[in-house]
């Protein structure tokens, strides 16, 4: 048997006649629970439950200490607490000043018995406990009777939900249901600021609102009237979700939702936005070949230079004619004309160093490269024994100018003029001439002879050897190409075929064009 | 002994005075009975003099002369090819078996020609000149005839009726289609070089094969061939790939 007292707990013991001291509050405890203690019901764990003046705790005499305490629970605290009973399942029944509450055992939730449980209205009572592990509650003016098993199992009290209220950028909104009655709301681009209210159906007492929006939110979140608003929703479809909650905090089984879409701009959009990568992917690529390209270009541009350039030495180094100058030159000591042996000798190797050193550079000083002409063409003479004239006419503009041309550019055109022109011909005063002048940014080269003209001499050509090809000429082109495209110029090669009054081939004219450096 | 008539054709005077002054003083068998420098007057005079020799340069004006030689059909004259440079038509000249000088002319390559003129002296020019005239064509066929010089004179043998020339030291040995072999006192490198338009192909140090003649290859560190009569032949091991890629080309 045990007694209330105001400091603590004393147990009687019948055979002595005593009471003897269990515990007694201290200091803080003291002042909580030593109010005055209203009922005591003990659970089969032989834990003493306490109804005070302030509310319920749980009292363990083994540990000498409170293990449960709800006297500053936010539904009991501070109520005051008449009776308390323990049902088969250890759920306590309270007789509180607010009405009837019970404590699931199982949980530790507190729920009110109200009116839905079949309460007449919310009016306190006294407990006593049947025989069949049933309940009776004595309330004014009528007794409650019931199985706390069957009531407590029960299925959750449906609190409806339901929005009642929408709004995109501060203007109403009706919801639009979509063929499976889903309720939807749909925000024009730009338009993504918008609110939402939502009514919690329990009239009795506080209602409590929770909210979730799918694919933002984890879990549920508490808000405090119903009324939700959202900022800058980044475009997408969601979906918010709505429940109801009672006042102490049980949600409820029932919810609503909406679907909410905002719509992206279109510069938002998916496609958009792949749009944009692959542009920007596909002008990365063009930007790579296109330099890939340029730089294939430029090697194979630099790699055509070196090749003409190589080409152009060869061309002018012709072993026909090295050699049949060199037998020139032996027939002179032969005579013993050593005179004449050294002088072309001579001419031969300045020729010879000539080309080999405008092999290096791309342009020569004109001077250097008519001094060349003059040497090629001596020895040409010395090789066809004088058989023709030799008339060079320079501008004197040019002579005391500082200009640079490409070395030996006109070369195998007079070469051409001498062995397919005038070698072949057997006509007196055979000449050639060279004219060289300044024309505004170009300089011109005019190498004429009156030998027996080009349809005549690939005849004879065709006739000795089909199969030979004069590069000589070709390359000078090439040559001149390049240039073109390096000084953005327009040099050019004219060859004109002459007849005389009698319509007679007469000879060929070639005029060059090379852009002044 | 009789001095031998020459006659020296070239469209330059310097090169002919080079010449005749030569053969005036190195070469006293010849004697020189005309110089033209221009084609047209070297036909008429080698007409009218009937030379023995002919010095023949083949770069001229209008006519080269290879070109003159076709205008003098009944010729009996030797002729002995003077040039500056002329790549193709030096193959043409030795598949042929003429004598060449390359200007400036050294003397001794001068007096030598000479010499083996006089040796060989056997008057075979005109069939020498159908062997010229068909390999300076341009499409080459194992028809073509090669001449040979033999202790005899001239042989002037078929290229499709050679299987395979070996070398020993300075001879080389033909292996004819008949199963004949033919000694000759040239190099190998020479037939490669006059062949190898020929589909010739020298798969080893020693041996030049026809490749129209090859049955199967065994492979190896540089293999075998083996040719149509039998012969086993090996191929280099660094001649190798190029050799496959000649006969499969793919």
């Amino acid at each position: 048997m045990f007694q209330r007292v105001v400091k603590g707990f004393f147990k009687y013991d019948p055979q002595s006649d005593r009471f003897i001291s269990l515990f007694r509050f201290q200091g803080k405890e003291l002042e909580k629970h030593s109010n005055s203690l209203n009922s005591i019901s003990e659970d089969n764990n032989g834990v003493l439950w306490i109804a005070s003046y302030t509310g319920v705790f749980a009292f363990d005499p083994k540990e000498k200490k409170v293990v449960k305490d709800y006297t500053n629970n936010e539904l009991l605290g501070g109520v005051e607490v008449y009776g308390i009973i323990l049902d088969e399942q250890q759920n306590a029944w309270l007789d509180t000043e607010r009405g009837v509450f019970y404590i699931v055992h199982a949980t530790g939730q507190i729920r009110q018995l109200t009116i839905p449980e079949g309460l007449r209205n919310n009016s306190n009572g006294t407990f006593y406990q049947g025989s069949d592990h049933s309940i009776y509650c004595c309330v004014e003016g009528y007794v409650i009777h019931f199985h706390p098993s069957e009531l407590l199992n029960h299925p959750d009290q449906k609190i409806p939900v339901h929005f009642s209220d929408a709004s995109i950028t501060d203007s109403a909104y009706f919801f639009h249901f979509t063929s499976t009655g889903q309720k939807e709301m749909i925000a024009t681009p730009g338009k993504n600021r918008f609110s939402l209210d939502f009514s919690v159906m329990n009239y009795d007492g506080d209602n409590r609102y929770y909210y979730k929006l799918d694919g933002v939110m984890n879990g549920w979140q508490r808000n405090e009237d119903g009324h939700l608003a959202f900022y800058n929703l980044s475009p997408g479809k969601y979906t918010l979700r709505v429940k109801g909650g009672d006042q102490y905090g049980n949600l409820t089984s029932d919810e609503d939702d909406v679907a909410i879409i905002v719509q992206p701009f279109w510069w938002q959009t998916n496609w958009f936005k792949l749009l944009c990568i692959a542009l920007v992917i596909s002008f990365t690529t063009y930007l790579i070949r296109r330099r890939i390209i340029q730089i294939r270009h430029e090697a194979a541009f630099k790699q055509k230079i070196a090749e003409t350039e190589m080409m152009a030495l060869r061309s002018q180094m012709n072993p026909h004619f090295i050699f049949n100058s060199l037998t020139s030159i032996e027939n002179f000591m032969m005579q013993n004309e050593k005179r004449l042996a050294s002088s072309y000798l001579n001419k031969f190797a300045r020729l010879i160093r000539s080309i080999l050193d405008s092999s290096r550079t791309e342009l020569i000083p004109l001077a250097k490269d008519i001094e060349a002409l003059r040497l090629y063409v001596d020895l040409e003479q010395l090789r066809f024994n004088h058989k023709f004239f030799f008339d060079l006419h320079i501008d004197s503009v040019l002579l005391n100018g500082d200009y640079k041309v490409p070395a030996m550019i006109i070369q195998p055109y007079v070469e051409n003029a001498i062995v397919h022109g005038l070698a072949h011909s057997e006509r007196d005063n055979l000449t050639l001439t060279v004219s060289i002048s300044l024309r505004g940014e170009y300089i011109h080269y005019s190498i004429l002879d009156n030998g027996v003209g080009r349809q005549l001499s690939s005849q004879y050509n065709q006739q000795n050897k089909p199969r030979h090809k004069s590069v000589g000429l070709s390359i000078s082109e090439e040559r001149i190409h390049i240039l073109n495209r390096k000084q953005n110029a327009k040099g050019n090669v004219t060859i004109t075929d002459l007849f005389d009054e009698n319509s007679q081939p007469s000879g060929t004219k070639v005029d060059i064009l090379i852009k002044a450096a | 002994m009789e001095l031998l008539k020459a006659i020296l054709v070239d469209d330059e005077p310097n090169s002919l005075q080079n010449l005749q002054q030569k053969i005036a003083e190195f070469c006293p068998e010849i004697k020189v009975v005309a110089t033209p420098n221009k084609p047209e007057e070297a036909i008429f005079l080698i007409r009218h003099h009937k030379p023995d020799i002919i010095f023949l340069d083949i770069e001229m004006p209008r006519m080269n002369g290879f070109r003159m030689l076709e205008e003098l059909e009944d010729i009996d004259s030797e002729i002995i090819f003077t040039t500056a440079y002329n790549h193709y038509a030096i193959d043409a000249i030795r598949i042929s078996a003429f004598d060449y000088l390359m200007k400036p002319i050294s003397v001794e390559d001068l007096q030598n020609a000479v010499t083996r003129l006089i040796e060989r002296h056997k008057g075979q020019t005109h069939e020498k000149l159908s062997v010229l005239r068909k390999s300076l064509q341009e499409n080459k066929s194992q028809d073509d005839r090669i001449a040979i010089p033999t202790g005899e004179g001239m042989e002037f043998i078929n290229i499709k009726n050679i299987v395979r020339i070996e070398s020993s030291s300075n001879y080389s040995k033909l292996h004819l289609l008949s199963g004949q072999t033919l000694l000759v006192t040239r190099l190998l490198k020479d037939f490669e070089e006059m062949l190898l338009p020929y589909r010739f192909y020298r798969v080893h140090h020693s041996h030049l094969i026809n490749l129209t003649y090859i049955q199967k290859y065994i492979r190896g560190e540089g293999g075998q061939v083996v040719m149509q009569n039998g012969d086993v032949i090996d191929v280099a091991r660094r001649k190798k790939d190029e050799f496959l890629k000649l006969i499969a080309p793919n």
